[in-house]
């Protein structure tokens, strides 16, 4: 919302700067984003009169002009096709003037001819759009005046963001209302008939016209007010029937007659130019100075064009099709609430007119409406058919309904006197529906308790008195608060509490610290151990990746990822339309822009969440398993100290692993299983594994199938792995606080052993053999070799294991030693097929 | 007889003159071990000479042996001497040896970082966690009732623009009105209080999703709301606790503004503005350095301050909805956007940049 503080100033008749104003506003909830200066740096632009004009001797298109700039007489080449009579004054960009464009005005030759200065355009000044001719003054204003005075051209627009509750001040009226509040002065709105400032020498408007009595009925739906006048002049109402009073409960409608549709005034024009509204003709800029004022919307139809001269306010029927006014056919729906003639609906009612029963250049006859419709009905048609107007924007959040008979009134003044419409003798109100006003029941201490602040009853009730608010004294000792239709926003104590503090200023309330009792049960452990494991991932290097958790359907079946998934009914695009079911799609495509982006080298976790369907359980039936999940992705060169190194593989993923779930005290093993070609068919199917973590499977890791990695346009094994938080989670909840064993007291002592083993058998499995032949003398069964290649045969592998022997109660003999070691191999050679490596 | 020992005694003689030049000679220990074994090694010249001893007559015999014997320590004691010379030369050459240059890298375990979005997530849970609020989490795919409805905007409401909502789809293609992806974490209020009874103090933060796209807004973003609900919670509490959270946050001399703002589930609303930690306008105000920084601060856009939240007394309509009886229980409750929080904190000029996750930008900082 856009307002002018010179529009504020005269409906309120505060004069404050435009800063104090934005300020007062902000600090009261009308949040001023900011304001745009109108009407300054017109230095050297004067009112001239024009005192005759000839032909240039050249060129045909341009004219020589003798203007009078309250001095003296001046000639200036003129291209203008309007150059108007003499005696009527224009704009005279004198020789020094700078115009907003950054034209300079000098003395110059045109064509031969010199000129002494320039009569400008409304565009030219930057105080208008229109640049089909210089700008013709209406009235008389003070010849040789700056412009900017004599137009009253100086303004503010301040740019407001107003939140949805505050319907009132979506025109000038409201905003001025607040104003007045929040600077302690009396409120009567002050409309004048004409800008004073602006006033031209237009004839003065037909009188009586602010009275124009109402002509009141009600009606039930299907019911129909009929009160056509038979008055000579043809002054006449047209019935109204509201077919749905929900939706519809009030509707009036005026008629006009016998107006000239010409452009409006330029005190009009311009002050539509500063709210940003492009001005159109007289009757159309007169209803939207009417909404920027009142705040409300008014629609004008073109009474000719109307079949059966009546209006019927109801539901679109099936099949019924509108052009609206931006030209587009639009089907309706039978929730689609229209304004109708006898045969056809002409506006989708409240958001936009249709285009055939527009008012146009032909048109004389006007019925003009001023209505109250649903919010709901209103958003919902609104959202359908993808329109938001002015019109739509206000009655979605909810108009005065009492404010139509004034609203109606001064479009009719205004039409009066710049289109010279002729009003009809009375306005036609169709009621359907009882307006009752919201009442409130508050003692008045109740403000004071709720806002931990000292409010004096009479200070309270000010406040809302100065809102528009009736208080009443109401049994046994509160009030009875009767909201003003105009904000429908106040339906609780709490709104009333909100206004006391609003116009008392936030800044006022005092702050106060609660004393509360610390909760007794032990916190949830979760969101600490999920930190932790955070700061392992960490710690093995790798940095945190937050990727977009919807992502194309392509993307799961490029990464082999399951593609059952929750699909997204309005995405913004096919891109973003599936939630993940998996991280490996995002980790891979910011893989792939690394690659792009030459920084081969990838270290990557992701700690979040993955989406699937599921049953719909738990008390609230949600259909969907949120799953919190932890990957990695490493890709590219291995870390070296000086220079580049071999790419990772499997065995700096595992170690990744390792290092993150240390930070949880979780150790893991990687076990094979063939099932991983089904459940994790992106994976390498010899180089990948179940990552296992006391006993149960919590995920896998492995080498990214070639053709994943082919897909998203990466060279190289990238290395993934996926953990089940919540598994991890479960088990690390489940260990006690660390213990520690006694220092050891007697030496260990350390024996060798290199073994030959066929190549499938698990180093892991030979390891744990080892340790269990030891019979509980092996503290540590270390591998520090693995070699394939000759001299070991083909098909086979070499193992050497550093084994520490010790023994806690006493001193190992060699004697010992030698035996245990022996039957360790002996269980090798039992269990594995193992030979002593030669 | 008198030859044996003749030719002993030269032999000793022999030995007790040269070994010491021989070991002067060395200069490493290599040569010097190789020196001492060719007079005390296993076939060295002394040991031969010992092994004559026997063959010596009686009477001499002991007299020999100890000059060999003292030979022999004198040896051992050379030894030992040009070994500890030999040392401190190669010390002292070390010490005055070549400079290593100290500029080659460090041999590092590398570290990874947390996201932007973390680590501000993490700090601001802290600052809520130690003020006395419960972390919790909530589900990201939600009813429309608990998004909305329950928080006392229905879809149709007005307030819903400020949220454009990403629906679920049916199985069978059509839209499932009664599935969104969260627009706000502020749902974290309906779960909480209908799974127990206050007093209670939650803050919950995570990932929201709004139909919005271009280079200040994101689709998908980031939240923390939190709440307090107890007895006699007033809203002097509100501020009191807000504004303690922002200055230790923020800074305890940062200056915090309070102003109206409208939210559809709380009433009184407010908004609180903390004074702009960039062009920092508290700190010399008004002189003209400082109006300079202000005028050209990003941050702030030359207005002083930054929005960070906003905030207000719990709206009647979530407590019945919620089955908590509002005679007896008040509360307030306020949400902040993570995503600028951490862009201001980070430099960060576009917000897509923060769900790239280009390692270029990750690894930075």
């Amino acid at each position: 919302m856009k307002a002018s503080v010179r529009w504020l100033n005269e409906i309120s008749g505060i004069e404050a700067s435009a800063e104090t104003i934005a300020d007062k506003l902000t600090r009261a909830g009308l949040e001023v984003e900011g304001i745009e200066r109108f009407g300054s740096g017109l230095e050297n632009v004067v009112v001239a009169e024009v005192r005759g004009k000839r032909p240039h001797p050249t060129k045909d298109k341009l004219s020589l002009v003798t203007v009078f700039d309250g001095e003296r007489e001046l000639e200036v080449v003129c291209g203008a096709p309007n150059v108007p009579a003499a005696r009527n004054r224009v704009v005279l960009a004198k020789l020094g003037a700078v115009l907003p464009g950054g034209v300079r005005i000098e003395a110059r030759e045109i064509a031969g001819v010199p000129s002494t200065g320039m009569l400008a355009s409304e565009k030219e000044l930057g105080i208008g759009l229109d640049e089909s001719g210089i700008l013709v003054l209406e009235g008389s204003p003070k010849i040789g005046a700056p412009i900017a005075s004599a137009l009253g051209l100086e303004d503010s627009v301040l740019d407001l963001n107003l939140t949805p509750n505050r319907p009132d001040a979506l025109g000038h009226i409201g905003i001025a209302r607040e104003l007045s509040v929040l600077m302690h002065e009396p409120f009567a709105p002050r409309v004048r008939s004409v800008p004073s400032r602006l006033l031209s020498d237009m004839p003065v408007p037909p009188s009586g016209n602010e009275g124009i009595p109402l002509l009141e009925g009600t009606t039930s739906p299907n019911e129909t007010i009929n009160m056509v006048s038979g008055q000579a002049g043809g002054l006449l109402a047209i019935p109204i029937a509201i077919e749905d009073g929900v939706r519809c409960p009030r509707y009036l409608g005026l008629v006009l007659q016998r107006a000239t549709v010409r452009p409006s005034p330029f005190w009009m024009r311009y002050r539509l130019f500063v709210l940003g509204q492009r001005t159109i003709d007289a009757i159309v800029d007169v209803t939207n100075w009417v909404l920027f004022e009142t705040g409300h919307p008014i629609h004008a139809f073109d009474l000719d064009r109307l079949v059966g001269a009546r209006i019927v306010v109801r539901t679109a029927r099936s099949g019924e099709v509108l052009r609206t006014l931006d030209g587009i056919d639009r089907a309706l729906t039978t929730d689609d609430l229209v304004v109708a003639d006898a045969q056809k609906p002409i506006a989708l009612a409240g958001v936009i007119g249709g285009a055939d029963s527009a008012v146009s250049a032909a048109t004389t006859s006007i019925l003009l409406e001023a209505a109250y419709f649903d919010p709901r009905s209103v958003r919902r048609t609104a959202r359908r058919h993808g329109i938001h107007t002015e019109a739509s924007h206000r009655f979605e959040r909810g108009m005065d309904p009492r404010a139509l008979p004034f609203v109606a009134r001064r479009a009719a003044t205004l039409l009066a006197q710049v289109a010279d419409a002729a009003p009809s003798a009375c306005i036609v109100e169709a009621r359907a529906l009882k307006i009752t006003p919201t009442t409130i029941a508050v003692e008045p201490s109740y403000f004071g308790r709720f806002l931990g602040d000292d409010v004096p009853a009479p200070e309270a009730r000010a406040i809302l008195e100065a809102l528009g608010c009736e208080v009443s004294p109401a049994e046994p000792s509160g009030w009875r608060v009767t909201a003003p239709t105009h904000r429908p926003d106040l339906s609780r104590p709490e709104d009333l509490a909100e206004e006391i503090a609003r116009v008392r200023g936030y800044d006022r309330i005092p702050s106060a610290l609660l004393a509360r009792t610390p909760d007794a049960t032990p916190p949830d452990p979760r969101p600490m151990l999920i930190r932790a494991l955070r700061r392992g991932a960490m710690a093995a290097g790798l940095f945190e990746a937050v990727s977009f958790t919807f992502l194309s359907p392509k993307d799961l079946a490029a990464s082999r990822v399951p593609t059952e998934s929750i699909a997204l009914a309005n995405p913004l695009s096919e891109e973003r339309s599936v939630m993940r079911t998996s991280m490996l799609p995002g980790l891979l495509a910011a893989a792939s822009r690394s690659e792009r982006h030459q920084t081969s080298r990838v270290r990557l976790f992701e700690l979040a969440r993955t989406y699937a369907p599921a049953e719909a359980t738990g008390e609230y039936g949600v259909p969907v398993r949120e799953s919190a999940t932890f990957a990695i992705l490493l890709a590219g060169p291995r870390d070296r100290w000086i220079g580049e190194a071999e790419p990772v593989d499997f065995f700096d993923g595992k170690g990744a692993l390792e290092t993150a779930l240390a930070a949880i005290r979780l150790e893991l093993t990687t076990v094979p299983d063939e099932a991983l070609e089904v459940v994790a068919p992106y994976l390498h199917p010899r180089r990948s594994a179940r990552v296992r973590v006391a006993g149960e499977d919590v995920g896998v890791i492995g080498e990214v199938h070639p053709d994943v990695v082919e897909a998203h346009g990466l060279t190289g094994k990238p290395i993934y792995a996926e953990l089940a938080v919540d598994s991890l989670l479960a088990i690390a909840a489940r260990m006690g606080p660390r213990t520690v064993d006694a220092l050891p007291r007697f030496p260990k002592v350390l024996r060798d052993l290199a073994i030959v083993v066929t190549s499938d058998v698990l180093a892991a499995d030979v390891a744990r053999a080892l340790a269990v032949a030891a019979g509980g003398l092996a503290e540590d069964v270390a591998l520090f070799d693995v070699y394939e290649g000759k001299p070991v045969p083909e098909g086979h592998k070499s193992l050497a294991f550093r084994i520490a022997y010790r023994d806690r109660e006493a001193t190992l003999t060699d004697v010992r030693i030698e035996s245990v070691h022996a039957a360790v191999l002996a269980s090798a050679e039992a269990q594995f097929g193992a030979r002593v490596r030669a | 007889m008198s030859d044996a020992i003749q030719s002993f005694e030269d032999g000793l003689a022999r030995v007790a003159s040269s070994f010491e030049p021989a070991f002067d000679a060395c200069t490493d220990e290599a040569s010097l071990r190789a020196a001492n074994a060719r007079f005390s090694g296993p076939s060295g010249e002394l040991t031969q000479l010992l092994k004559l001893m026997p063959s010596l007559p009686g009477d001499r015999r002991k007299a020999l042996g100890q000059r060999a014997n003292e030979v022999k320590r004198a040896i051992g004691a050379a030894l030992d001497k040009r070994l500890g010379a030999l040392a401190a030369a190669a010390r002292a050459a070390d010490l005055e040896g070549p400079r290593l240059d100290v500029s080659l890298p460090g041999r590092r375990t590398p570290m990874g970082r947390p996201h932007p979005i973390t680590s501000t997530i993490e700090e601001l849970l802290d600052g809520f966690a130690s003020l006395g609020f419960e972390v919790k989490e909530s589900r990201e795919i939600e009813l429309a009732e608990f998004n909305f409805t329950r928080l006392g905007f229905p879809p149709d409401h007005p307030a819903t623009d400020m949220q454009d909502s990403f629906f679920v789809k049916k199985p069978d293609g059509t839209v499932d009105e009664s599935l969104v992806l969260r627009t706000h974490t502020t749902g974290i209020q309906v779960h909480e209080m209908l799974r127990r009874k206050p007093p209670m103090a939650v803050v919950c933060a995570g990932t929201v999703y709004r139909r919005d796209d271009d280079a200040t807004h994101s689709p998908m973003f980031h939240q923390i709301d939190g709440f307090l609900v107890d007895r006699g919670v007033t809203f002097a509490h509100l501020k009191g606790v807000l504004t303690t959270f922002l200055r230790r946050t923020f800074g305890s001399d940062v200056p915090v503004r309070f102003r109206p703002s409208y939210f559809p589930f709380v009433e009184p609303g407010g908004e609180l503005d903390i004074g702009c930690t960039f062009c920092r306008p508290w700190v010399e105000p008004g002189t003209e350095a400082q109006l300079k920084r202000t005028a050209e601060c990003r941050p702030c856009k030359g207005t002083s301050y930054i929005e960070v939240l906003g905030c207000g007394m719990i709206h009647p309509t979530i407590f019945e909805q919620c089955g908590v009886d509002s005679e007896e229980f008040s509360g307030f409750a306020w949400g902040m956007g993570i995503d600028r929080i951490a862009m201001l904190r980070h430099g960060i000029r576009d917000i897509r940049m923060l769900y790239e996750n280009d390692m270029r930008f990750l690894s930075q900082g």
